[in-house]
């Protein structure tokens, strides 16, 4: 993945994309090695998008005695991705990333 | 007042219209992104074409209105000209410095032609500012050139080529007030620029 700055759309985008991309849920791990993102940013960023109902949290049972958390992406998230997608071409055009 | 006189402002406010509405529909295409996504990049795409679109929309209804009155107040129509070409001017620095701003931003990250003359030269523009303004936008073309030249997409090329115009038709703006055919070619570039952003509007809406 490329060093260069990610803005705060481009790391919110990412995680969606993964989340997405693996049926519409998965697990912290998986977002923060595919997203490329610290345990305490991603946390930070899972905060965010709870709060902005991008994704909900779903507790699926225990694996030992630690609770299984999994991110799922809500149709607000879905809907997200799809506006990135559409304004990323038209800034883009203006050599500009979101 | 002479029919080539009323020609003249009608082409010059017709031609300003046009650029001010095609400005206002990519600021407000920008504003629907930054309303789903608050992009500070949209927002200042938004800011910097909703300022410009205003700019020429004010100083072609106050041209428009100055010329019309003119013969009947004639002090306070030369007043209005001034003013009008004030706030175009203040309005275009604006636009194209807080477009610069995104980008330095983005790095850190003629039938009658003394008639034309007479109304170029009430219009007051002013050779310095004129290239105040080429000089940013050519700043800001060789942003957008560099970007379509990586990228090759259409609507990058398009951005690109409308920078080069608009910054071009000031170059024409600038040459008024020694040659006055330019007034037609900077009007006509003008023109031509905030049409390629329509395309390229239009190509980026298509692509979805």
């Amino acid at each position: 993945m490329s060093s260069r700055y990610r803005s705060r759309i481009r790391i919110i985008t990412d995680i969606l994309a993964v989340i997405r991309d693996h049926g519409g849920r998965a697990r912290p791990t998986k977002i923060m090695y595919m997203a490329n993102l610290s345990y305490e940013r991603l946390q930070k960023y899972l905060s965010d998008m709870l709060s902005m109902e991008l994704i909900v949290e779903e507790r699926g049972g225990y694996e030992g005695d630690r609770e299984v958390v999994y991110y799922v992406i809500t149709d607000k998230g879905l809907k997200f991705l799809d506006e990135v997608e559409r304004f990323k071409a038209f800034a883009e055009a203006f050599g500009l990333e979101l | 007042m002479a029919s080539g006189v009323v020609a003249f402002i009608g082409f010059d406010v017709l031609m300003e219209l046009v650029s001010s509405i095609i400005a206002l529909i990519i600021a407000y295409y920008a504003a629907l992104g930054y309303k789903a996504l608050m992009s500070r990049v949209l927002l200042y795409l938004n800011l910097s074409f909703s300022v410009l679109g205003c700019g020429l929309f004010i100083d072609a209804l106050l041209t428009a209105y100055a010329v019309s009155v003119i013969s009947i107040a004639e002090s306070e129509a030369l007043l209005l000209l001034k003013a009008s070409t004030f706030i175009l001017y203040f309005c275009e620095v604006t636009a194209f410095g807080l477009l610069t701003y995104a980008y330095v931003r983005q790095r850190l990250s003629a039938s009658m032609p003394m008639a034309p003359m007479v109304i170029a030269l009430l219009r007051g523009y002013t050779p310095v500012v004129e290239a105040v303004i080429a000089a940013i936008l050519l700043f800001i073309f060789v942003q957008t050139a560099s970007n379509a030249a990586s990228s090759r997409s259409k609507p990058s090329i398009m951005v690109s080529a409308s920078f080069l115009l608009l910054c071009l038709s000031h170059i024409f703006f600038m040459l008024t007030r020694t040659w006055v055919p330019s007034y037609v070619v900077a009007h006509t570039l003008q023109l031509a620029g905030f049409a390629c952003l329509l395309a390229m509007l239009l190509m980026v809406r298509a692509r979805r």
